[in-house]
């Protein structure tokens, strides 16, 4: 029995040996999923921009950015040193709703705490601050943030600093006489890295223009940008943009290529790319700006007599334009196909609107075009097409690289033109937009012409038909209440968009013909057209009123606020505004959503409701 | 082994399996609390953004009577209260008749919601409809956006001397409230104006004969 005993007395010893271990690892490891909890609360501060050039004299602003995502700010407290030789703190002010509450100054150095003693939350990204900097001397100039410490309603400790506790931002102060510098090197805290590349492809009309798009960040999509100019001047942030590419988010690294054609033989041109994060607190990147000079056309009177060492291979390229020179955009099959006329062999391709053969055997060529149905089409160009240009009413070509040897390239262009189809009636279309090449002076900022080189040279127009009494007959040429629609392209010369289109179904008869384009409002051309099937009619030149950018529910053909939520939206690069929106919300079509842009959809308001035919 | 012993020996034992019990189950349960907290910042980008909406609407006063003398110019605000929801601007769409109703301006209201300088993007008025468009927002485009309860607009009308019945001047659908955080309107709810004549009861109005048509400035 006293063994018994014994044996109970020692089983309990161990169940308490066993347990009470046991319970205080479990206290540890609830400590430790508190500390894990408790760190994980961070947020993300940013000096914006954070790097800039100045010109001494010069004065700008720089913000203090908050991300706090949900968490609610409650304090928020940091330390700055500046380079007092190059630069001067003029102000300081709180943007967010946070208040000065404690602020220490000594020589380049200051401390400010800030409060929320408000009952406005202060979540999301914010300015928290706006530092009015002045440049004094040249150098470089800096201000360090450091020894950051956030609190937030709800969260017992001190918020970690996700972007790092210290930022730097860094501002080269030149001469007020000395050219900007144009190019700007992303600081480690930008989360976007650009590189311009060497352009490619280059002909007499046509490069490849492509720059690297990095980041360290991947949150954001990323807004990337090619712009090119003839000035030499120009920095990068002052090159219009060209091109416009979204770069997903779940990238963290791509290549932006941009096929530019139309340019001048014998032209230099200046280039770069530049990224933005579209998350509304990065600043812009610019990458460096480098050149490619065109090749030159061949004189008139070649001389083939010195051809030292031609190159072994050559390369044929072109492109498919629609009767107005733009690229070829209609839903139809195209094909071209090569013969070297040495060989008999042949290669062909489908690519469309841009095309290419490159690698190819010295030798020369026969270029053919593949017949389209309803259409004719005929070489328009044929840069060093120096043997019998105009084949087969002009759907053939033929390149001379044996006796040029000087030259490893051609560019042929083809162009399409609809044959009308006797059942079928056009109309001629020609519209004008406000901030493209026209002068909006009289309306506040801009200059005589503003945008000359739009970016979107290819545009869609809607129509609306209404009969000589202003009914809407427009079903009667879709078949549906859809609007008819066409392509307008870009016209340089006349800074107009022009474009033929179908009427589809639309008996003979007197019409009112209502015009938009993506973000306009419909305005009704002047006069009446008298349509006939078989013929083309004349619209005349129909000016447009932008600023229709939000084409949802009853905000369609009218402007209202939420035409101008979205615009608001589009200019701080908000969620809610779609890369689609974007390019609507640019209604100068420059890639800049800026003042000139709020400029001409305060106009729109003005006018307000589009014309449409009654229904 | 004596009982109390014994009694003491149970005690302890359930003492200690409660104890393991309890480590064991929270042990199980933390990971999945941590990981409803992680929800990445792309998951979170990818979210609609809409935001239940909660603005009210309203006229103050809510009921007006002209009294003896309806044709007087009277005056009534507009209100917003927005219940804590931040937004950047509000488009009005009202409708009266206009066979009882004229001389109606709009305008902004003194102490407004959207501060001293608001920017109006529409003011009209449609005497032919009996409709009334009104859009306020914030002063720029780089401004915050505004929270609170206050006035946005003032309307000013007159009735015609041979027409003396009750009428409203209502808000249509097409009025919206809008945040740049948002897709969608967040107005909850808008209330009518309610313009009674000759009666009694009816709540004080606020007379303001001096008050004359004034055209906004369109941005």
């Amino acid at each position: 029995m006293k063994y018994l005993k014994d044996k109970i007395v020692i089983a309990i010893i161990a169940i308490l040996l066993i347990g009470l271990p046991v319970l205080i690892w479990q206290i540890n490891q609830n400590q430790d999923v508190r500390q894990r909890a408790s760190t994980s609360e961070s947020i993300k501060v940013m000096i914006d921009p954070a790097t800039a050039v100045m010109q001494v004299g010069a004065e700008r602003e720089v913000n203090i950015v908050l991300d706090a995502g949900t968490k609610n700010i409650g304090s928020f407290e940091f330390e700055m040193d500046y380079t007092t030789a190059q630069l001067e703190i003029l102000g300081f002010e709180t943007k967010s709703g946070l208040n000065i509450i404690n602020e220490t100054s000594a020589n380049g150095n200051k401390k400010y705490t800030l409060a929320n003693i408000a009952s406005t939350p202060v979540a999301g990204v914010n300015t928290l601050a706006t530092l009015r900097i002045k440049a004094n001397a040249v150098g470089t100039g800096t201000i360090t943030l450091k020894n950051i410490k956030s609190t937030a309603t709800g969260i017992y400790d001190i918020l970690q600093i996700e972007s790092g506790s210290v930022l730097i931002g860094t501002y080269t102060i030149q001469s007020s006489t000395s050219t900007p510098t144009t190019t700007s090197i992303p600081s480690t805290q930008n989360p976007v890295a650009v590189q311009t590349l060497a352009a490619t492809e280059i002909t007499a009309t046509s490069a490849r223009l492509s720059g690297l798009i990095t980041t360290n960040q991947p949150s954001a999509d990323i807004n990337a940008q090619i712009g090119y100019t003839t000035n030499s001047a120009l920095g990068c942030n002052n090159i219009n943009s060209n091109y416009l590419k979204v770069v997903k988010k779940t990238t963290t690294s791509e290549t932006v290529s941009y096929n530019r054609t139309g340019l001048a033989p014998g032209t230099t041109y200046y280039y770069c790319i530049r990224g933005t994060v579209n998350d509304s607190i990065s600043p812009t990147i610019y990458g460096q700006v480098l050149s490619f000079t065109t090749l030159a056309l061949p004189s008139n009177t070649p001389t083939v007599t010195t051809s030292p060492s031609p190159s072994s291979t050559v390369r044929i390229s072109g492109m498919h334009a629609n009767s107005l020179g733009a690229p070829f955009s209609d839903n139809v099959a195209v094909g071209i196909q090569i013969t070297n006329l040495s060989t008999n062999q042949t290669q062909t391709t489908t690519a469309k609107p841009n095309w290419s053969f490159n690698d190819l055997p010295r030798a020369n060529y026969r270029v053919t075009v593949s017949p389209v149905s309803g259409y004719t089409i005929k070489s328009s160009i044929c840069n060093d097409c120096n043997f019998h240009p105009d084949y087969n009413n002009g759907t053939s070509v033929d390149i001379d690289f044996v006796n040029n040897p000087n030259y490893s390239f051609a560019n042929v262009y083809f162009q399409y033109t609809q044959i009308p189809n006797p059942n079928a009636a056009f109309i001629n279309v020609s519209v004008s937009l406000p901030g493209i090449a026209t002068n909006i002076a009289t309306a506040g900022q801009g200059t005589l012409y503003n945008n000359t080189d739009p970016i979107r040279k290819l545009r869609s127009v809607e129509i609306l038909i209404g009969d000589s009494n202003g009914g809407n007959v427009t079903g009667q040429a879709t078949g549906n209440s859809s609007p008819v629609t066409g392509n307008l392209s870009y016209d340089a010369s006349t800074y107009t968009y022009k474009g033929n289109v179908d009427l589809q179904n639309l008996p003979n008869g007197i019409y009112q013909i209502y015009l938009r384009l993506d973000n306009t409002l419909y305005k009704r051309a002047a006069g009446f057209v008298t349509v006939t099937k078989g013929q083309t009619a004349n619209v005349p030149l129909t000016a447009l009123i932008s600023g229709d950018i939000d084409k949802s529910g009853t905000s369609d053909n009218d402007m209202t606020l939420d035409d101008y939520t979205l615009f608001m939206a589009c200019y701080r690069e908000m969620a809610i505004c779609t890369p689609e929106a974007k390019l609507r919300a640019d209604l100068d079509d420059n890639g800049t959503i800026d003042t000139i842009d709020l400029n001409i959809m305060q106009r729109g308001f003005a006018i307000r409701e589009g014309d449409s035919p009654f229904n | 082994m004596p009982k109390k012993t014994t009694i003491l020996i149970v005690v302890l034992l359930l003492f200690t399996a409660g104890l393991v019990y309890i480590a064991v189950r929270t042990e199980q349960q933390n990971p999945n609390q941590i990981d409803e907290e992680t929800i990445s910042e792309e998951e979170l980008t990818d979210l609609v953004p809409t935001i239940n909406p909660q603005t009210q609407i309203s006229f103050s006063p809510s009921v007006i009577d002209t009294g003896t003398n309806p044709q007087i110019s009277q005056s009534v605000n507009v209100a917003a209260n927005t219940n804590g929801q931040t937004i950047s601007g509000i488009q009005l769409e009202l409708s009266y008749d206009p066979a009882v109703l004229t001389n109606i301006t709009i305008e902004p209201a003194e102490n407004n919601l959207f501060g001293p300088n608001p920017a109006v993007l529409i003011n009209s008025v449609d005497p032919n409809l009996g409709r009334i468009s009104f859009a306020i927002t914030l002063p720029s485009l780089d401004s915050d956006e505004v929270v609170g309860s206050s006035n946005i607009a003032t309307i000013t009308f007159s009735t015609l001397q041979n027409k003396v019945q009750n009428t409203q001047i209502t808000v249509l659908p097409k009025t919206t409230v809008r945040s740049l955080k948002s897709t969608n309107s967040l107005l909850q709810n808008a209330m009518p104006l309610n313009i009674n004549f000759s009666s009694p009861s009816a709540q004080q109005i606020i007379i303001s004969p001096t008050l004359t048509p004034s055209d906004s400035q369109p941005l």
